[in-house]
C-alpha cells in the first residue's frame, strides 16, 4: 500500500514551525520504504487551519516537522494525518530514521 | 588562563541574574550561550540549547523569513525591540520582544550575534483584556467536537454566509462570532447586540437606527448597528428572544439587504454579515410558533453548535491555565496553579454556566487566594454546595451538611486514588499531613495505612 509522508522544509532542513512552513516535501513510499515518488509542493496559506486542509487534499498521511502549535496538531488528527513533530536537522538525515517500515 | 575562567563565570553570574532571556549565537547560528531566563522563558535548558541552531531552539515566526539575528550578523546592524513569537518547549506559542546586536572579537571581525528578548504574554493578555480583541488562537480547547468546528472555521469566514450559533450560556458563542469576522476578509467592524436585554422599541432603534424627530427623545439622526456594521458583521446574540414584529423586519433585512431607520423615508442599504446565536432550540421554537420558519431558514444557513462545558471536560485543565495567566496579568498576582484535588473537584462538576462559570470560580479564588497555589479552601461556597450536592445524590446519600460531605467524597477519593498512603494524599490535596489526620478523623473516614512511599 503507498504512503504520502510530507515534510516542512527550511530549505535543506526541517521547519522549526510548521505554521511558518510554505514548502513542503511529498514523498511516496511502498509498505517496505521503497521510494516511489518525491517533489516539493508549497503551500501559501496564512492560517495554520488552511494548511492542514491542502495537506489533507494532497492525501498525507504523515506529515513531519519541528514545533506545532496544538490546535493545528488537533487538526492534522482529526484529519486522519499522524503527526512526527519536533525533529531537528537536515531532512535527509531525519528522513532516513523516521522512513522505516514501521512507520 | 585562570582569569579568563574567571571573567567568564563572572559574566555567567552577571547574565543568569538578568531578568530578560539572553543568548549568543556563532555566525552559523549555532548557539553559543544561553542565560537562565532564556531557559526560564523558552522551556528549554541550557544544556539541550547550547550547540543546537537558534532557529530549532526558538522557532519563531521569523525564523523562516527575516531572522532578526542574521540580520545583525549581515548588515552589522541593530534590531531593537521587535515584536514576534516563539513556540516554547511545550509548543504553546509565546509571544516575545526581541533585540538583536552583532558579536565582533578584537580586531573588529563579526564572530556571531547576540539577542535580548522578554517575554510579553502578561502585557498581550492585558491589551487584550483591555481592547476585548479576540481572535481564532483564543478559543482554548482540545476537543475534538470544537477541532472540528475550528478546522472548518477559515472557509466559513470567507463565505460571508449567514452563521446561526447555537449553544448553551457562557459555552463561548461571541467568541466563535469574533473568530468568524477576524478570519474574514471583511474590512468593517464587528458590531454585538444582546437581543435578549432590550425591550422590542428600544432595540428596533438600536438595530436601525433613527433619524431626528422619529419620537420625543430623538433630537438628532443617530446610526443603528446595521449600518455600523458596514462591511462587517453583526453579532445578534439571544436571536430567539426575538418578537414576531422584529423577526419580520429582520428577515425583509436578509432578504433584501435593506432597512429603514425609524422615522425614516428613505431605504438604507446594508452588507453587514449576519451571525446570530441562540441558547435555544429554534427548531422546536419554530414548531411551537413562537419563532418565524422562513426567518429561521434564512439565518439557518451555515449552523454551528458548540456543546456544553460538561460534554468537554478535557477542555477545563487548559482553561484553568487560561484563566489564571489572565487573572494574574489584570490583577497582578502571581498564582501558579490549582491543587491537583481542586482540579478534581472542578472536573466532577457538571457547569451549568459553562466557561463563564469556571471563569468567575477562578476569579473569586484569585481574591481570596494570598498564595501561589490555589487550594480548596480558596473556592467559593456555592461551588462546594453544588458539587456535595451532585455527589451525594450519585452516591445516594442525603445530608444537612452538604459541605462536609464534598470535602470527605474529595479525601475519600483521593486516598483511593494513592492506596491510602497519606503522605502523598495530603500533598495531592495541598494541605498538611496532620490536617488530612484530623479531617479524615471528623468525618470518621478509615482506610487502611499503606507503608509510606508506596502508592
Amino acid at each position: 500500500m503507498m504512503k504520502t509522508t510530507a515534510i516542512a522544509l527550511f530549505g535543506t532542513r526541517i521547519s522549526p514551525r510548521f505554521d511558518c512552513a510554505r514548502e513542503f516535501m511529498l514523498i511516496t513510499t511502498t509498505s517496505d520504504s521503497a521510494v516511489t515518488g518525491q517533489h516539493t509542493e508549497t503551500i501559501n496559506e496564512r492560517i495554520p487551519s488552511r494548511k492542514v486542509r491542502r495537506l489533507a487534499d494532497l492525501k498525507v498521511d504523515t506529515l513531519i516537522c519541528g514545533g506545532i502549535d496544538e490546535p493545528s496538531r488537533q487538526c492534522l488528527s482529526i484529519l486522519g494525518i499522524k503527526v512526527l513533530a519536533n525533529k531537528r536537522g537536515s531532512v535527509a538525515d531525519v528522513l532516513s530514521r523516521c522512513l522505516s517500515p514501521s512507520q | 588562563m585562570a582569569n579568563d575562567h574567571s571573567i567568564d563565570k563572572f559574566s555567567d553570574k552577571i547574565l543568569d541574574s538578568i531578568a530578560d532571556g539572553v543568548f549568543t549565537v556563532d555566525q552559523e547560528l549555532n548557539i553559543t550561550s544561553f542565560n537562565r531566563s532564556a531557559e526560564k522563558i523558552t522551556g528549554v535548558s541550557r544544556d539541550e540549547a547550547l550547540g543546537q541552531k537558534c532557529f530549532d531552539i526558538f522557532r519563531a515566526n521569523i525564523c523562516q523569513t527575516t531572522c532578526a539575528i542574521k540580520q545583525s550578523i549581515n548588515s552589522g546592524k541593530e534590531v531593537i525591540n521587535l515584536r514576534i513569537n516563539i513556540l516554547n518547549a511545550k509548543d504553546c506559542k509565546i509571544p516575545i520582544s526581541v533585540s538583536t546586536a552583532v558579536l565582533r572579537d578584537e580586531r573588529g571581525n563579526i564572530i556571531g550575534g547576540v539577542s535580548t528578548f522578554r517575554d510579553m504574554s502578561t502585557i498581550d493578555n492585558l491589551r487584550k483584556e483591555l481592547a476585548k480583541q479576540y481572535i481564532f488562537e483564543d478559543i482554548i480547547s482540545k476537543n475534538h467536537k470544537i477541532h472540528q468546528i475550528l478546522t472548518t472555521l477559515p472557509d466559513i469566514a470567507t463565505s460571508n454566509s449567514t452563521v446561526l450559533i447555537e449553544g448553551p450560556s457562557g459555552s463561548g458563542k461571541e467568541l466563535f462570532a469574533k473568530a468568524i469576522h477576524a478570519l474574514s476578509n471583511r474590512k468593517g467592524k464587528f458590531i454585538a447586540l444582546n437581543c435578549a436585554a432590550l425591550p422590542d422599541t428600544l432595540l428596533e432603534s438600536e438595530l436601525f437606527g433613527y433619524k431626528k424627530g422619529a419620537f420625543t427623545e430623538a433630537k438628532k439622526d443617530k446610526k443603528g448597528r446595521f449600518a455600523l456594521a458596514e462591511r462587517g458583521t453583526i453579532f445578534l446574540d439571544e436571536i430567539g428572544d426575538i418578537s414576531p414584529a422584529l423577526q419580520l423586519r429582520l428577515l425583509r433585512v436578509l432578504q433584501e439587504k435593506e432597512y429603514e431607520p425609524l422615522g425614516g423615508t428613505v431605504t438604507e442599504k446594508t452588507d453587514a454579515r449576519v451571525v446570530a446565536a441562540t441558547n435555544k432550540s429554534l427548531t422546536e421554537l419554530v414548531a411551537c410558533g413562537h419563532f418565524r420558519d422562513d426567518l429561521f431558514f434564512r439565518l439557518n444557513v451555515i449552523k454551528i453548535v458548540i456543546p456544553p462545558l460538561c460534554a468537554r471536560k478535557d477542555d477545563i485543565p487548559l482553561l484553568v491555565d487560561h484563566f489564571i495567566a489572565k487573572f494574574n496579568a489584570l490583577k497582578e498576582k502571581d498564582i501558579e496553579s490549582v491543587t491537583p484535588g481542586v482540579m478534581t473537584m472542578l472536573m466532577k462538576y457538571d457547569f451549568p454556566g459553562n466557561i463563564r462559570e469556571l471563569e468567575n470560580i477562578i476569579e473569586y479564588c484569585f481574591v481570596v487566594c494570598h498564595g501561589p497555589v490555589i487550594t480548596p479552601e480558596h473556592l467559593p461556597a456555592e461551588f462546594v454546595d453544588c458539587l456535595a450536592a451532585i455527589i451525594n445524590e450519585q452516591k445516594g446519600v442525603t445530608t444537612a451538611a452538604p459541605l462536609v460531605n464534598a470535602e470527605a467524597a474529595v479525601i475519600m477519593d483521593a486516598l483511593e486514588k494513592f492506596n491510602g498512603c497519606r503522605v502523598v494524599t495530603a500533598e495531592y490535596l495541598g494541605i498538611e499531613k496532620t490536617t488530612l489526620w484530623r479531617k479524615m478523623k471528623r468525618y470518621g473516614i478509615h482506610y487502611p495505612t499503606q507503608k509510606e512511599g508506596s502508592h
